[in-house]
């Protein structure tokens, strides 16, 4: 059984479709990616699968289960979990405790313990801790130590990116789903982000969904390649067969007939 | 109150004596940028870096065994003699009072500060649960079918029995207004706490189909007295000191079960949720559910405040106290204390108690309008050369008005009939005081106010500015002593107002709370 | 059933003409709040303001041998001293209250306005007068000054208050839709930044908006000292709570919503007194405001929010 199944989900925003048809498994411990044009439908469509936008028709099922009517932070609890293109972290909050949010749907201490700060809310509070500081650590020296305590807006917009990545890490998730992690990056740290994804996947066993414009990091990382056009899968493969693909080229180029260039 | 550090912060190993501080322009130098600017100079700076420097506990115990102590140390007759007062009731009522607001306010900061739900509708919690307390420990539920005359419920049942209805109360407020954002949750919530006064106010001949004389729920205007005090395990709560105590333990309890809310899973998604509520939603926190239970700790801790108020005061009325002044002032208290800092808001829960009362007398109110005056010229016009060159330019401008205006008119300054204190005096010997004086100064206060506001717009040109700047000092002296001081009611709440515009210009994030960043 | 219909006309002119003074006042909040998204809670203290103008000049041509000149002049000259002095009071208390503000997080003006609000009613306290005063009920508009209309009887005042209301709101849609100031006001409540950088004078528009609301709800302190009479320092706290009602009923930042949101609460207050019981006319003001906002979020008028992910 794949991870996640796709099946035939449409969505509209009035008179555009934004999503038609769209179908794709994602295998366990798989990474694939979604490219497409601007405005081809990739983050609406992390959208729907993140439960922010209901499709008008179609399934998703994740391991199974079925993700349609859940909100997003039930899909989290299940094992999705996501960051954002434009980058959307605490910023009026301490890098540790940005991470320490997302374990929210993993954590259990009643408003009693919590008040009277009893033993289980001490353990469990440790657990957090270690467990963000663990997933801090991921990105080496990044955001270690001294970076703990100090608000998120003084980070670097990169280090936003891996923060943001962090605190996905932290629900829990084994599907993850990032909207361009590459975006505004230098080319370096691009390469790093890549060979960080695919650490992601063979050192911490995610699965990776990936939205990406930089065609170096798709084509470096990726075992499957989706490409959309105005909410349509127009293909599907390997990142040399997809981008081989004439309609792939189209959709990038334009239509192209000869003589005008 | 000791202040919120973040508590969580380990201090970090590597930052020992020998360290050097980081180069300019590399990571951790940008890093250390906001407590670069957090530094302070002066003598003001190096008061709080010596009170940062105590232990948190410790801190915390030095201000507990000083509100310990109000009551006995301003009891002491040396105290009383150098107020020249009898006895401190007065004190002590007020520093219960600043004890009842700083529970409410606490518990408003749990709404607005943590949760960011601006909640207009929060008095109505405080009055919800101090009208069940009326009900429940009063003769004024009466029953003859069922033989009840007067329910005199002990508080032990009582007390929990009202914060659960008032939290579920809460809870239904919140899901109804989880439809609504922002700006119309707070109109919402704002016609909820209208509709709860007016009701009150209202239903004082109420037709029920069980009886054939209409019922009178709420006498109105007039509340409900005579309600029984706290009684404990066997121990009444009856004079003020006694509930001063109570409210101290109850605000301590409070204080620190939401300060360990507040760093913990929930406060942390609360805070997120402020931030932004779809990543705090993606991230799997239960907004929903989240922002509900805000309201209801919210409501929950009015309710504790609401209850036991009513016991000390012994009575309920609808208005003023559950009125949207009451709302006004715990707002006022929350945000210039500093939005999501519960020291912060203790700390302008007391100034919004004791500032009004301290102001209510005038020669007090005298000594803290020169007093802030010439405190705050001194701040504008520092070096204290320049200062003082004003001031004694502003006075003897004055003399040499009053002089002329003795030769040359004589019988135009009559000064006033009752000079009032010595400090009254010593002002008014240099200004020239008709004998319409009450007209004149009616005028004068309105101008003054106009000519203020054109210095501060003129203060970029020192020709215009310094002359206008003496101008407006006299102007104001004027006021203060034909209308200002002899109107203390309005002028206390005159000043509370300006307070409140100066201070949210001067630090628009409140007194202890950390300016925030937004993107645009 | 006989009763029901007998009262109704009358109703509906008490209820238009409350209505009118809300949307006065709504106008102003509403159109505040398009541009900056303030809750300008000071506003309700500038309709007193423009009430107690008004008496100022009520009390300058009205001495003890008779009025000095006609009287549709004073109240013309009265509404004129209202409505720009109320005006100018407004462009000062935003200049100094809530200009220093406009980049500091969304309560804290909000708090600097409650401050102007105490201090405005309390400048009005000492330097005028505690006690209410009165325009005099004969003195501007004769008792007697009634039209009949079969059974319906209007006084004159109220006439005039629902005239005098529809006149500005015409002005003032004439103004937004046709002026360049208007297409830039229009511009400014869209998008602040956006317009400021197309080369829009933004305080410009801001003054001129605070100008306006403030204008208005001047007219509207004087129209309902005609027709009510009394006038208190105090008098513009439950106003602006009614005209921020309305204005959110409607759906703040819009006009003809604020106009339709005081219209109907001014209605219902109207119908709640007749047929229900005065006592209950605040109660049932806000029980509609609840209602309304919760079967509509955004107001009767007001567009729905777009959440960009």
């Amino acid at each position: 059984m794949p991870l996640l199944e796709v099946n035939g989900v449409n969505l509209s925003f009035g008179g555009l479709r934004a999503i038609q048809n769209l179908s794709f498994e994602v295998e366990d411990q798989e990474i694939v990616s979604l490219i497409g044009p601007n405005g081809a439908g990739k983050s609406t469509a992390l959208n729907v699968l993140t439960g922010i936008y209901p499709p008008d028709s179609g399934e998703i099922r994740y391991r199974g289960t079925s993700l349609l009517g859940l909100k997003p932070h039930a899909i989290t609890a299940l094992g999705v979990a996501r960051t954002f293109q434009t980058l959307r972290v605490f910023l009026n909050l301490s890098v540790i405790e940005n991470v320490m949010t997302g374990a929210y749907c993993h954590s259990h201490s009643s408003l009693l313990a919590t008040a009277l700060r009893l033993p289980s809310w001490r353990r469990e509070e440790m657990r957090i801790r270690s467990l963000a500081e663990k997933n801090l650590a991921f990105f080496g020296d990044r955001l270690m130590g001294y970076r703990h305590d100090q608000p998120a807006y003084s980070l670097s917009y990169a280090n936003r990116r891996r923060l943001e990545i962090a605190r996905a890490m932290t629900t829990g998730a084994t599907l993850l789903l990032l909207d361009e992690p590459a975006a505004g990056m230098n080319p370096n740290e691009s390469a790093e982000m890549t060979e960080l994804i695919g650490k992601l996947r063979d050192e911490a066993g995610y699965t990776i969904l990936l939205i990406e414009h930089d065609m170096n990091v798709v084509g470096n990382i990726s075992d499957r390649v989706i490409a959309l056009d105005y909410g349509q899968k127009i293909a599907e493969g390997t990142f040399e067969s997809v981008t081989s693909d004439p309609k792939v080229i189209e959709a990038y180029l334009g239509h192209q007939t000869g003589g005008e260039a | 109150m000791p202040s919120d550090p973040s508590e969580n912060g380990k201090t970090t190993p590597e930052k020992g004596a020998g360290t050097e501080p980081p180069r300019i322009g590399t990571d951790e130098w940008v890093a250390q940028v906001a407590s670069r600017k957090r530094q302070t100079r002066g003598f003001s700076g190096w008061l709080a870096m010596r009170w940062e420097r105590i232990p948190l506990g410790w801190r915390f115990g030095m201000v507990l065994s000083l509100l310990i102590l109000i009551p006995l140390a301003t009891n002491t007759q040396a105290f009383l003699d150098l107020l020249g007062i009898s006895n401190n009731a007065f004190i002590v009522r007020t520093a219960t009072r600043f004890l009842v607001f700083a529970l409410l306010a606490i518990g408003l900061n749990v709404v607005v500060g943590y949760a960011g739900l601006l909640d207009l509708g929060y008095v109505a919690f405080y009055g919800i649960a101090g009208y069940l307390y009326a009900y429940l420990s009063s003769d004024f539920v009466r029953i003859g079918s069922l033989g009840i005359d007067g329910l005199h419920v002990p508080a032990l049942l009582s007390i929990p029995l009202i914060i659960a209805v008032t939290a579920m109360v809460g809870w239904l407020i919140g899901t109804i207004s989880l439809r609504l954002s922002g700006d119309y949750l707070a109109i919402v919530t704002l016609g909820f706490g209208q509709v709860f006064v007016q009701l009150v106010l209202t239903s004082t001949r109420v037709r029920v189909p069980w009886q054939d004389r209409p019922v009178n729920f709420t006498r109105g205007p007039n509340g409900i007295n005579r309600l029984d005090d706290v009684t404990l395990f066997g121990y009444t709560f009856e004079s003020t000191i006694q509930y001063y105590y109570l409210f101290l333990v109850l605000l301590v309890l409070v204080y620190i079960g939401v300060r360990h809310l507040n760093f913990s899973r929930v406060g942390r998604a609360w805070r997120s949720i402020r931030e932004d509520e779809l990543a705090a939603e993606v991230m799997g926190a239960p907004t929903g559910r989240l922002k509900i239970l805000a309201f209801v700790i919210g409501a929950g801790i009015a309710a504790l405040a609401g209850s036991v108020d009513a016991a000390w005061q012994g009575n309920v009325v609808p208005v003023p106290r559950y009125s949207v002044l009451t709302l006004i002032n715990l707002y006022a208290m929350v945000v210039l204390g500093g939005i999501g800092s519960l020291t912060g808001v203790v700390i302008g829960a007391f100034i919004f108690t004791v500032l009004p009362e301290v102001l209510r007398s005038s020669a007090v109110a005298g000594v803290l309008f020169y007093g802030a005056g010439l405190i705050g010229l001194y701040f504008l016009l520092k070096p204290f050369k320049r200062y003082a060159l004003i001031l004694i330019g502003t006075v003897s401008s004055g003399f040499l008005l009053k002089f002329l205006v003795l030769t040359l008119l004589p019988g135009l300054h009559t000064g006033l009939p009752e000079p009032g204190s010595i400090l009254n005096q010593a002002v008014q010997s240099w200004l020239v005081i008709p004998a319409d004086y009450k007209l004149v100064g009616n005028v004068v206060t309105g101008l003054s106010a106009l000519v203020l506001l054109l210095t501060i717009l003129a203060r970029q040109r020192p020709r215009l500015f310094y002359p206008l700047l003496g101008i407006s000092i006299y102007m104001l002296a004027f006021s203060w002593e034909t209308r200002l001081a002899l109107e203390p009611s309005a002028t206390r709440i005159l000043i509370v107002g300006a307070t409140l515009v100066v201070l949210m210009i001067v630090r628009p994030h409140g007194l202890l709370g950390k300016p925030e960043v937004r993107v645009v | 059933m006989e009763t029901f219909f007998s009262l109704l006309p009358q109703t509906l002119v008490n209820g238009l003409t409350l209505g009118s003074v809300y949307a006065l006042i709504a106008l102003g909040y509403s159109m505040v709040y398009g541009i900056l998204k303030l809750l300008n809670f000071a506003h309700g203290d500038i309709y007193m303001i423009g009430a107690y103008l008004g008496y100022g000049v009520f009390i300058m041509f009205f001495t003890e041998q008779g009025a000095l000149i006609p009287t549709a002049l004073i109240i013309v000259l009265m509404l004129v001293v209202a409505m720009t002095g109320a005006g100018v009071i407004s462009i000062v208390v935003e200049r100094f209250a809530y200009r220093p503000l406009r980049y500091a997080p969304r309560i804290a003006p909000l708090i600097s306005a409650l401050g102007v609000s105490f201090i405005l009613q309390n400048m009005v306290q000492i330097t005028v007068s505690p006690r209410p005063l009165s325009y005099g009920s004969d003195t501007l508009i004769p008792r007697n000054a009634i039209f009949e209309l079969g059974d319906l009887r209007i006084h004159a005042s109220r006439l005039l208050v629902i005239g005098a209301a529809m006149i500005f709101m015409l002005f003032l849609t004439y103004f937004v839709r046709q002026t360049r100031l208007g297409r830039a006001m229009r511009a400014v409540s869209t998008d602040l930044d956006g317009a400021a950088m197309m080369g829009v004078d933004v305080n410009q528009v801001i003054v001129l908006t605070f100008f306006i609301g403030a204008a208005l709800a001047g007219a509207g302190g004087v129209l309902v000292g005609i027709v009510f009479f009394s006038l208190r320092h105090t008098m513009g706290f439950l106003a602006g709570l009614k005209g921020f009602t309305a204005a959110v009923v409607g759906g703040i930042g819009s006009m003809p919503g604020a106009v339709l949101g005081g219209l109907l609460l001014g209605l219902a207050e109207a119908f709640t007194s007749v047929y229900l019981s005065a006592t209950y006319k605040d109660v049932v003001a806000f029980v509609m405001l609840i209602f309304i906002l919760l079967v509509k979020p955004s107001g009767l008028m007001g567009k729905p929010l777009l959440q960009k992910v």
